[in-house]
C-alpha cells in the first residue's frame, strides 16, 4: 500500500505577528534584566571603579609621555575627581574636550555615588604618579552606594587600583 | 475557456521576520549597554590606543638605547659619539604602528662645563601626542679607537712577573691543538701561537692567556696563521680568580668563538681578544675589548651593565687610553614638593544644572 505524506504549509513556520510578539516579549524581559543589573549597587561601584582605573591610566599615559608628574585629585565633599597635570590645571577629558572632571553625583551615569573617604596619606587627596608609572604614597578610597560600599585601594609600585 | 493566467506567489520565507527582529533587538541591547558605558568603552579604547604607541615608543627607544648600551659594552666611544649625531640630527627614527605615527626625538639637555658629562632627552611621541620620554645621563670620556693588538690593554708587567712565575699557581701551556672535556681547573692557562684550544664541560678558575700576553710582547700586526684561538663547543666557565682579579681572557693577538648551538658560555671578568664571537648564550660579567668589531648575541647576557660604569680588571694596564664608559637612564621620582601644584588643584564651582547631592558639608 502506498502511503503519502501531506504536508501542511500551514505549519511551516511562524507568521511575523507570531515572531513579532515573541520578540517585543524577550526585549522587554531582556531591557528589565539589563536595567535592573544596571542598576544595582554593585554594578554601579564596578562602574566607579573602572572609571577611577581610566582617570589613573590617562593620567599615567601622560606622565610617560611628557615626563611629568599627573594626579587624579578627588574632592569629598562634592563628589568628584580631576585628572591634573603638574601645573596644577586639569587636563582635557578624551570624551568632553572640556577638562577632565568627573562628578559622581551628575546626571550622567553612574549617579549618586558617595565619595566617602580619601587617604593617600600626608592629608593628600590625590593618586601623584609620575613618569616611571609609579604613585608617590598608596592609599584607598571608599565608594557607596546605598548600604553598598567599596574601597579601592592603590598599590604605590604599580600605581593600580584594586577594589574590595 | 482561456485558462487564467495567475502569478506565481511570490515564495515567503517564515524565518526573514525572525532574523530581522533579532538583528533589531541585538543592535538595541548593544547600543543600550554602549550608551550606558559610553565613558569607560571611549575613554578604554583611547587608553588601549594610548597603550599600543606608548609601547611602540618604548620600543623605539629600547632599540636606541639597547644600541647604546652595547656600544658602550664594547668599551668603545661609539655610544656617546652616535647620541651626539642623533641629537645633531634631531629625529633619529620613526614607526608606523597600526594605530598612529610615532616619531623619536633625541634632544641636548644639560651638559656639564667641562663637556664630560651629558643629559639627553629621548621622546617618542605618536601623531596624538602620547608616547614615553626618558632621560638618558651619558658620561663623556676620551676614547682611543683601537687598531692594533698591541693598543688593547695589557697584562700589569709586575702583577705577570709574580703569578706566571710563582710555582704555587698551576699553569698550562697550550701549544699544539688541544681539546679539554669534563676539565675542573684552576690556574692560567697560556695558548701559544697556532694553537687551538677546545673546551667542552670545562670549567676554568683563573685566566686564559696568549703567550705574548704572557710575555708582554704583542706584535701591532695580526696573522691570522699564528693567532691563537680559544673554541667552545659545550658549556663552559672561565672565572676570574684572585691572582688575576677580574680577568678571565687576554689574548690581544688571539681569537676566542662560542658559535655552536651549544657552546654556552659563562665568563666571569674582563675578555680582551683581537675578536671575540658569541653567537650562542650565556653571559658575560665585565668588559668585551677587541679590534674587530665583535658579535655577541643578544642571548648573552651583560649583568649590571648600565647600572653603574663598569670597573676595569686590577689586573690589567690601560695603557692610559681606556676609562670607563656608563650611559644610563635615569629615573625621575616625583617629590610631595613637586606636586604642590597637582595637590593644590581648584576644582570648578558647580553649576544649578548639575547640583548633585547638594549640601553636603565639606569634610
Amino acid at each position: 500500500m502506498h502511503t503519502m505524506r501531506i504536508h501542511d504549509r500551514r505549519q511551516a513556520g511562524f507568521t511575523l505577528v507570531e515572531l513579532l510578539a515573541v520578540a517585543v516579549i524577550i526585549g522587554v524581559l531582556a531591557m528589565i534584566a539589563t536595567s535592573a543589573w544596571a542598576d544595582s549597587p554593585e554594578s554601579r561601584l564596578d562602574l566607579v571603579q573602572r572609571q577611577v582605573e581610566d582617570a589613573l591610566d590617562h593620567a599615567k599615559a601622560l606622565s610617560r609621555a611628557n615626563r611629568e608628574a599627573h594626579g587624579v585629585v578627588f574632592e569629598v565633599s562634592t563628589e568628584r575627581l580631576a585628572v591634573v597635570g603638574e601645573d596644577g590645571l586639569a587636563v582635557e577629558d578624551p570624551l568632553s574636550h572640556g577638562d577632565y572632571v568627573l562628578d559622581f553625583t551628575g546626571p550622567q551615569y553612574p549617579r549618586n555615588i558617595d565619595l566617602v573617604s580619601v587617604d593617600f596619606g600626608d592629608t593628600v587627596q590625590a593618586i601623584v604618579v609620575g613618569p616611571e608609572g609609579r604613585a608617590l604614597s598608596g592609599g584607598s578610597l571608599v565608594v557607596s552606594f546605598g548600604d553598598a560600599q567599596r574601597t579601592l585601594t592603590l598599590d604605590s609600585a604599580t600605581a593600580t587600583i584594586s577594589g574590595s | 475557456m482561456l485558462p487564467m493566467h495567475r502569478d506565481p506567489e511570490p515564495h515567503r520565507d517564515p524565518e526573514a521576520g525572525f532574523t530581522v527582529v533579532a538583528i533589531l533587538l541585538l543592535v538595541s541591547v548593544m547600543a543600550s549597554v554602549a550608551a550606558t558605558f559610553s565613558r569607560h568603552v571611549i575613554v578604554d579604547v583611547q587608553a588601549t590606543v594610548v597603550s599600543d604607541v606608548t609601547q611602540d615608543s618604548m620600543a623605539l627607544l629600547d632599540t636606541q638605547l639597547e644600541y647604546a648600551f652595547q656600544s658602550q659594552r664594547l668599551g668603545r666611544g661609539v655610544a656617546v659619539s652616535d647620541l651626539d649625531g642623533a641629537v645633531d640630527s634631531g629625529v633619529v627614527g620613526s614607526s608606523e604602528s597600526s594605530m598612529d605615527r610615532t616619531t623619536q626625538d633625541l634632544a641636548l639637555g644639560e651638559l656639564s662645563e667641562d663637556g664630560t658629562r651629558a643629559r639627553l632627552f629621548t621622546r617618542a611621541l605618536g601623531d596624538g601626542g602620547q608616547g614615553a620620554t626618558r632621560l638618558i645621563e651619558t658620561v663623556r670620556v676620551p676614547v682611543e679607537m683601537t687598531t692594533a693588538p698591541d693598543q688593547l690593554p695589557g697584562l700589569d708587567a709586575d702583577l705577570a712577573r709574580e703569578v706566571l712565575g710563582n710555582a704555587k699557581f698551576e699553569r698550562m701551556d697550550i701549544t699544539t691543538d688541544t681539546t679539554l672535556t669534563g676539565v675542573d681547573f684552576t690556574g692560567v692557562i697560556v695558548v701559544h701561537e697556532a694553537a687551538v684550544l677546545t673546551l667542552d664541560d670545562v670549567t676554568i678558575h683563573g685566566t686564559i692567556l696568549s703567550s705574548a700576553a704572557a710575555d708582554g710582547a704583542v706584535d701591532s700586526s695580526f696573522s691570522a696563521f699564528l693567532a691563537p684561538r680559544v673554541v667552545v663547543t659545550g658549556p663552559s666557565r672561565i672565572e676570574s680568580a684572585d691572582f688575576f682579579p677580574g680577568l678571565a681572557v687576554l689574548m690581544p693577538d688571539g681569537l676566542f668563538y662560542a658559535e655552536q648551538d651549544d657552546s654556552r658560555v659563562y665568563v666571569k671578568g674582563d675578555m680582551i681578544a683581537f675578536f671575540v664571537g658569541l653567537r650562542s648564550v650565556g653571559s658575560v660579567d665585565g668588559h668585551i675589548v677587541t679590534v674587530e668589531e665583535p658579535y655577541i648575541a643578544s642571548a648573552v647576557r651583560r649583568p649590571g651593565s648600565g647600572r653603574e660604569p663598569r670597573a676595569w680588571s686590577t689586573s690589567l694596564d690601560l695603557h692610559g687610553a681606556w676609562t670607563p664608559q656608563f650611559v644610563a637612564v635615569v629615573p625621575r621620582v616625583v617629590t610631595l614638593e613637586e606636586s604642590a601644584a597637582i595637590l593644590a588643584y581648584t576644582f570648578p564651582v558647580k553649576t544649578s544644572s548639575d547640583p548633585g547631592k547638594g549640601g553636603k558639608p565639606t569634610r
